[in-house]
């Protein structure tokens, strides 16, 4: 992640435009070091339902977090 | 090179203000499409050598999904972008890598999601094919499309789908369902997935996806013809509400919320409502009672979906604090709240906030009345939360700018004028609400409580003791009958006059009210203190006793340490049997 002046980038691949055929055979670094942040994301992840009602669910993570 | 996502800071700082600009939502939904693809992309990577049987591979079933995309784009792109598909992808990643504890059914079918995509994408692209998918419970349900009633006596089976010249027919175990001709139409055997339309915002009205409420899976609940009608009311009436006196926001729930899921209704006054982080523009609610409820209540959902995805992007907190621990007080939940929820929270009511503002501009009579207490009301909250989580939480950088941007957008607001009986009302919800968190959750130290017990017993000075209550989440929602009834006060003025005369109806119609709510509400504290020390002297524990006891009297203590007062008199009452007055021993305790 990195901040210019006006804008921060980020290190998630920007897919626009890329089609599934292309997607499924790519493996452009940028890619591949997306996929490997957004399951190691999707693994930690902590917050799932956000509901109004007071109930907030988590996702079921084995190790309790 | 592919490249990536960039977060202009100007997007984040509107954001921090509440602000609605439809660009924002723009650039997030299409980070979001990128991590959906991501997702899939990272899914089929760790499903290649899946045993699928009685389904194709999962390779078989994205080169179909791909096929149908070189054929007609336009019309797999819903597919793509469907609000479910991260949600199900993240779960079975989870489950691929032994991370998910609660698996819903045998793999193939999970995984066998895929397959509905791709199934769905070419029957929009107008493919000529063959292919498995699964059955849950006697039905395949196709996303984007609808569900086809295949029966099967079997928790999990499959069903053949052929698609031929525009014709296509399911084949499942015990029946087959041909998928009419426009697929968003009912048909035999065939739930169409219904679409509400408007002069610029069409939205899915999901009552069959069994993940659609984001555990799962669940059955589907169909709504009779004239709910659907009502809920379509609905949706036109908040339309022309927010396309006429809020356009950017108008805008920005037309770009961002693409399905809405229908709940049953629990209160009257805000409806029941729920999104998550990995669905993007999908809402769960019960319907609003009126146009402002059910754009509020969008608002706030979609300010949960576009910081979902703005969290995968950056990081606001500091990854290395402590985000997970629920300690933190949050002024619209009972529970106490990690400081990842309540970053979340602060988001979304940033942005209830800024709209309830904006309906103080353009409302009249009860209704500008409701909003400015709305806004009064959010606005202390936010202001509460920004401070606390700048001070109790470990923001990043880009945190801290982030609610510094907050902080001076409150500073802003709080300049705003408003009648002094609703920020008076406002303020005694808040305080309402901080009290009976405070009783609920947190506990004076035994030592403490019994050395003054021991103390008051022999009638002796209070002694000077060091006070700092331990945090004990717990369970259980509070009573918000005061709030309900503030509302009928500012909503519904002649109500709240039949309520002052016939007060058994206020306690029918809104569960948990006591004849001191209404008197507090109504100005008499005298006569609202009273009541109230009677309900504690009946019965000592209900928390909206006390806490409508400190807001009857205004007496520091009550306000400052609720729980050492109501811990005391309970500790005295178990120790003596004597039932003390509650308000002597706060003036004890002073």
């Amino acid at each position: 992640m990195r901040t210019t002046r006006a804008e921060v980038t980020t290190s998630m691949v920007d897919l626009t435009g890329l089609s599934l055929d292309e997607l499924r055979s790519s493996d452009d670094p940028v890619l591949l070091r997306s996929l490997s942040s957004i399951v190691g994301r999707t693994e930690r992840s902590r917050i799932g339902v956000l509901d109004n009602e007071g109930k907030l669910r988590r996702c079921q993570v084995p190790d309790g977090r | 090179m592919l490249g990536t996502h960039e977060v202009s800071l100007g997007y984040l700082d509107a954001l921090a203000r509440g602000r609605s600009d439809p660009a924002i939502v723009s650039m997030l939904r299409q980070a979001n499409r990128s991590k959906q693809l991501i997702l899939l992309r990272a899914v089929l990577d760790h499903a290649r050598d899946t045993v699928m049987s009685p389904l194709p591979a999962v390779e078989d079933a994205w080169g179909l999904f791909a096929s149908a995309q070189r054929q007609d784009r336009a019309a797999v792109e819903p597919v793509i972008t469907h609000p479910l598909n991260a949600l199900w992808a993240a779960r079975i990643l989870r489950r691929l890598r032994g991370r998910e504890a609660d698996a819903s059914g045998p793999l193939w079918a999970d995984l066998g999601y895929v397959h509905q995509l791709a199934t769905a994408a070419a029957i929009r692209a107008g493919q000529d094919f063959r292919f498995r998918v699964p059955v849950w419970r006697g039905a395949v349900v196709l996303p984007t499309l609808g569900r086809a009633d295949v029966r099967s006596r079997r928790e999990w089976d499959f069903a053949e789908v052929h698609a031929e010249h525009g014709n296509v027919l399911i084949r499942g175990p015990a029946g087959s369902v041909r998928v009419p001709e426009d697929p968003a139409t009912d048909g035999d055997g065939w739930w169409a997935l219904r679409v509400l339309r408007t002069h610029g915002w069409d939205l899915w009205l999901d009552d069959l996806d069994p993940f659609r409420e984001f555990d799962g899976p669940i059955p589907p609940r169909r709504e009779p013809p004239q709910e659907v009608e009502l809920w379509a009311d609905g949706v036109r009436r908040t339309w022309r509400l927010l396309a006429d006196q809020h356009p950017a926001t108008a805008a920005e729930v037309a770009a961002g919320v693409s399905t809405l899921v229908p709940r049953i209704s629990t209160d009257r006054f805000t409806p029941s409502s729920a999104s998550h982080t990995d669905a993007f523009g999908a809402v769960v609610m019960s319907r609003p009672a009126d146009p402002t409820t059910f754009a509020a209540t969008l608002v706030h959902e979609l300010q949960h979906s576009k910081f979902g995805i703005l969290l995968t992007l950056i990081d606001l907190l500091d990854p290395a604090g402590d985000h997970d621990t629920p300690r933190l007080y949050a002024p619209w939940r009972d529970d106490s709240r990690p400081a990842d929820g309540l970053l979340h929270g602060l988001v979304s009511f940033l942005g209830v906030t800024a709209f309830y503002r904006e309906r103080c501009a353009v409302a009249h009579g009860a209704a500008a009345r409701v909003a400015r207490f709305e806004f009064s009301y959010r606005r202390e909250q936010v202001t509460r939360v920004t401070e606390t989580l700048l001070s109790e939480a470990t923001p990043s950088a880009l945190g801290r700018r982030f609610l510094a941007a907050a902080r001076a957008q409150l500073v802003e607001w709080a300049a705003d004028p408003l009648p002094e009986d609703v920020r008076r009302a406002a303020r005694r919800a808040n305080a309402d609400h901080y009290l009976s968190w405070r009783l609920r959750h947190l506990h004076p130290p035994d030592a403490v409580v019994d050395e003054l017990a021991q103390a008051w017993s022999r009638h002796h000075r209070k002694p000077v003791v060091r006070v700092k209550p331990e945090l004990r989440p717990s369970a259980g929602s509070a009573i918000h009958a005061r709030l309900a009834l503030t509302r009928t006060w500012l909503a519904d003025p002649d109500l709240f006059e039949v309520y002052r005369a016939e007060p058994e109806l206020a306690m029918a119609e809104i569960p948990g009210t006591t004849a001191a709510d209404l008197a507090l509400l109504d100005g008499d504290t005298d006569t609202a203190a009273e009541l109230y020390q009677q309900q504690i002297l009946a019965m000592p524990d209900p928390t909206t006793s006390w806490v409508g006891l400190a807001l009857a009297t205004e007496d520091a203590v009550l306000l400052d340490r609720p729980e050492l007062v109501s811990a005391l008199h309970r500790e005295i009452r178990a120790r003596s049997g004597l039932v003390t007055s509650p308000a002597r021993l706060a003036r004890w305790l002073a």
